[in-house]
Parts: structure tokens; C-alpha cells; sequence
């Protein structure tokens, strides 16, 4: 479809808000952020800890998902009785906030081609109420894919207040001879999480889960910081459960995802598509995750 | 002070009375696809475009080529059908169609038209005469008697034929104009209606009156395909 279209027009408050979010930040002194993960220490969890919580739940843990060729991604997909997350030494130490020298991030990157499905991602809960899942290097070729439904109900959580927040703000790249640059930003929030009990995993429900708030940004060859307002996040406006008002419930927040989409989607079963199924590659890292304080 | 009190009643009760939304005010154009963007694909949440068989269904010998090229004006998209009735003494009505579809429900219910550019180049053998040439809507949550699909699990549809020729020729069809086909038993809950608001696939489809072994089939094309 042309740049030019009507649908950007129709689209244009989400896109507005992608834009927005598409160029890497200044540095405002007048800032403080708080951090939630700066990926260098060790295991699958996030420092940032809740300040409330009800259940005592602990903090959350990054991990993986995709719904094919889970043996294909890395890192591969975390179970509850296997945890595969891993970070990776960046290619050369950077700076990021306050002088800091950054020597991991999280990467997430495919070894083959995903065929066929919406895309894959990395997230992480802001908080776990499982205590203790074992590491593992163990990846069996044919590694069952968490379904979006059953990996969000296999990891209880307890939903967090971010309304000291005004965003998120993060360093990030990607390789682009690897494939997709593209990155979307998501808020789990109580609305959008099967989790929260409001909308219905059900697939093509009307009130279908998973339609998160959220904003894209295109990552460059070198760690930029990019800084996400959460006033930006916008919803498709056309599908799955919209509240009202239509904005992210900062209230009853689960985690963050950062999500590559299949440009095209998927080949109807049965159907031919020109050039043959659309197919998924990337090379992204994340890093340096802090919340902005209000 | 009786006045007074009057007139601020007047005035109270009149800001209640203009308090109207339009529900369908934010239903703007929505272009699906003019085909000339670099990623080829449609807009969203529609995926990308395909070309298929049907009756039989999930034969993708019927599909000899499914490729963008040349539209209306710069570039469309086309699908080269050969199709053959199954001999097995009945008439299966085979078809092929493009369609692009969501696995997302996309609701209509504010739009009145479905904009689309199309034409028809006859194959060899081209589909006999009464094959029809459809506009599809596709709603494949909708319900009937309560049950998504219906008891039968139908993928429910809407349709309305338009007249193609070798030309290229614009079309402004009414969704009002559609109609569900009468080989689906099960009536939409709503009928028409009832599939607008959860349309998740459109669109164009060559339905053959071919004879029970007969072949035939052409070029389909279609481009700056919208709605209004």
C-alpha cells in the first residue's frame, strides 16, 4: 500500500504516536528514571521490584515467545520447568545512563526462518509469583512454542501500579542484513492480558485479548536510546477488546514486550501467496530498560 | 426569580437534549490496498493477499499463477485460475478467488461502500456462460442462532456479483447491496447486516458453472481496493 493512502490518514493518532516514538531520545537532565533492568547481572529476572504487592509476588522474568519454530529462536522460549533466557555480551561496550558502561543486553534473534506466523518477541512480568524455575541449555529441536494463551496463563503475576510512571525508555538495535528492524513496544496491561480476566483469548473474538497499547520504533545498526511516553501507546484501533477510555490502565500493569511482527502475516491454508509464505528473521537487542519517573 | 429559575431550568435541560454522538463519526476511508507500496502488502489488519481454489477447496493446482503486476494504474494483483469440476457426476461449482485476509474482525458496520478495480482475461477455455463474478465479505466470527458459524460451522460470507470484462473498470459497491449466498442454510444472525460488523476477509472470487469434468478459468485481476 502507498504512503499516501487513506488508511494512514484513518490511522493517523496510532501513527502519530509510532512516530513519536520512532526517534532516539535526547538525555534531559530534568529526567529521573528508575530501572528496571540493566542486563547486567545474572539469571532471567528483573531487579525492579514492586513497591506494592499484594501476594508478596516476587519480580518478573524475562523470557521469550513465538507460536512456530521455537527451536529457531534464541533465545529459545522459557516453560516453567526450563528457564532458556540468556543475555548476550554486546559487540563492543557502550555508555548509557549516567556513564555506565553497558556489556550485555537482551538479544533475541532467529537462527531460521519463522514461516508462516504474526512474529515473535521477548517480554518480561513485573512481577512472577513463581518462585524458582531451573535453568536449562537444553533445546529439543522440535521445543513446544508457548501459544500467546498458555504462556500468559502458565506465569501468574500480580498486576503493578505504574501511575509514578509517565514511559519507558531503553537503548536498542538490530542487524538488518538479519531481517526486520522494526520493533513494537507493548504494555500488558489489565485490558490486554488474558491475565487481568477483562478480555477473552478466544482467537478473532470480539473482545479478543493481546490487542496491547503500544508503539513501534525502527531500530538502527548502533544502540540508540529510545524513550516511549506511555500517553503515546496506542491500540489497533480495529480489532480485540477497546476500552473506554481508550488508553493503557496504568493501574494494573503485568509486563512489557517487545514484539517483531511478520510484514504480511500469514498464507490462508489452502491459498497460494505470491512469492510463497511469508517468512520472519531478525537480530534485535534491547537494553537498559528504566521506567520514567513523573 | 420565577423566570430566572424557569430559563436556568430551559437552559439545563437543553444541554442534555444536544448531548448526541455519532457513533459511526470516526468511520473515515479506509484504503485496503492501491498495490503500490514497496512491502506489497495490504493495509492492516488485513494480511497479505493470496489466491485459492475452491470446490474443491485446498487445491492449489488450481492456481497456476499468483503474482502482483500491472493495474488499473501502476501496479495490482492477479491470480491465473485453471480449474476443473471433479468428475463425479455432480456440478461442484468450482471457483477461484483473491482474497487478503485478518485473523482480526474488522467492523464495517460504518461504512456504505466497498471500492474496487477489476477485470477478466478468459483462459484457453474460458469459464462457461452463467459463472458469475462476486465481490466477497468475509465474517467468518459471525453467528447464527447464537453460534458462531452456525451448528453447521459455515464460514459465513456476503457477496454481490459484479459484471466483469478484459477492461479495467471501477466499481462503488453498497454493502448494502451484498447478500449471503443461498448454499449457506444457516442465516447470519442479522443477515447481512449481521456480517458487517465482523468482516475479517474481502475479497473477488470467479464462481464457474463448469460442467461435472469441465475445465476452464482465466486471469482475475483486481486493484485500489477500499472502503467508504
Amino acid at each position: 500500500m502507498s504512503p499516501s493512502s487513506n488508511a494512514v490518514s484513518r490511522l493517523g493518532a496510532l501513527l502519530v504516536a509510532q512516530a513519536c516514538a520512532c526517534s532516539p531520545s535526547t538525555d534531559p537532565a530534568s529526567e529521573s528514571y528508575s530501572r528496571i533492568d540493566d542486563m547486567e547481572g545474572e539469571g532471567s529476572r528483573i531487579p525492579w521490584q514492586a513497591p506494592h504487592t499484594d501476594s508478596g509476588a516476587g519480580t518478573g522474568r524475562w523470557q521469550s515467545f513465538a507460536d512456530v519454530g521455537c527451536a529457531s529462536l534464541v533465545p529459545p522460549p522459557t516453560s516453567p520447568d526450563a528457564d532458556r533466557w540468556t543475555f548476550t555480551d554486546v559487540p563492543k561496550p557502550y555508555t548509557t545512563f549516567s556513564g555506565a558502561r553497558s556489556t550485555r543486553a537482551a538479544r533475541l534473534s532467529t537462527t531460521e526462518p519463522l514461516v508462516d506466523t504474526w512474529g515473535a518477541g521477548m517480554r518480561f512480568d513485573l512481577t512472577s509469583t513463581i518462585d524458582t524455575v531451573e535453568p536449562s541449555t537444553e533445546v529439543p529441536d522440535d521445543l513446544p512454542c508457548p501459544t500467546a494463551e498458555r504462556d500468559l496463563s502458565e506465569w501468574p503475576a500480580e498486576a503493578v501500579d505504574l501511575r509514578d510512571y509517565r514511559g519507558i525508555t531503553f537503548f536498542g538495535m538490530a542487524d538488518a542484513a538479519a531481517g526486520t528492524t522494526r520493533v513494537s513496544v507493548l504494555l500488558l496491561d489489565r485490558n490486554s492480558d488474558p491475565r487481568g480476566g477483562i478480555c477473552d483469548p478466544t482467537q478473532a473474538s470480539p473482545t479478543e485479548c493481546f490487542n496491547s497499547f503500544a508503539a513501534s520504533v525502527e531500530l538502527g545498526a548502533d544502540f540508540k536510546r529510545f524513550q516511549v511516553d506511555f500517553s503515546e501507546l496506542g491500540q489497533d484501533p480495529q480489532w480485540g477488546y477497546r476500552p473506554t477510555p481508550n488508553e493503557p490502565d496504568l493501574e494494573h500493569v503485568y509486563g512489557v514486550a517487545f514484539q517483531v511482527f511478520t510484514p504480511g502475516g500469514v498464507c490462508p491454508d489452502g491459498a497460494v501467496c505470491p512469492g510463497g509464505p511469508p517468512s520472519l528473521t531478525f537480530d534485535i537487542w534491547i537494553d537498559d530498560v528504566y521506567f520514567v519517573n513523573r | 426569580m420565577k423566570t430566572a429559575l424557569c430559563l436556568l431550568f430551559l437552559t439545563t435541560v437543553g444541554c442534555f437534549d444536544v448531548e448526541q454522538v455519532d457513533p459511526c463519526a470516526a468511520a473515515g476511508p479506509f484504503l485496503v490496498d492501491d498495490f503500490e507500496g514497496a512491502d506489497e502488502l495490504p493495509a492492516p489488519p488485513f494480511g497479505q493477499w493470496s489466491c485459492r481454489g475452491f470446490n474443491p477447496d485446498d487445491a492449489p493446482e488450481a492456481v497456476t499463477e499468483c503474482t502482483f503486476t500491472t493495474g488499473q494504474d501502476g501496479q495490482g494483483f492477479m491470480g491465473d485460475f485453471a480449474l476443473q469440476d471433479v468428475r463425479n457426476m455432480m456440478q461442484e461449482f468450482t471457483g477461484g478467488a483473491l482474497r487478503t485476509s485478518s485473523t482480526r474482525a474488522l467492523d464495517l458496520s460504518c461504512h456504505r461502500e466497498l471500492l474496487l478495480s477489476a477485470r477478466f482475461e478468459a483462459g484457453p477455455m474460458p469459464p462457461p456462460a452463467g459463472s458469475t463474478f462476486n465481490a466477497e465479505l468475509t465474517c467468518q466470527s459471525a453467528k447464527a442462532g447464537g453460534v458462531v458459524g452456525g451448528t453447521s460451522g459455515t464460514a459465513f460470507s456476503i457477496l454481490r456479483i459484479l459484471s466483469l470484462t478484459s477492461s479495467w473498470q471501477s466499481f462503488r459497491v453498497p454493502l448494502s447491496s451484498f447478500t449471503q449466498p443461498s448454499w449457506q442454510t444457516e442465516r447470519i444472525d442479522g443477515n447481512e447486516r449481521g456480517c458487517l460488523p465482523l468482516v475479517d476477509g474481502v475479497g473477488l472470487q470467479l464462481s464457474t458453472t463448469l460442467a461435472d469434468g469441465e475445465s476452464g478459468g482465466g486471469k482475475l485481476f483486481i486493484d485500489n481496493v477500499s472502503f467508504e
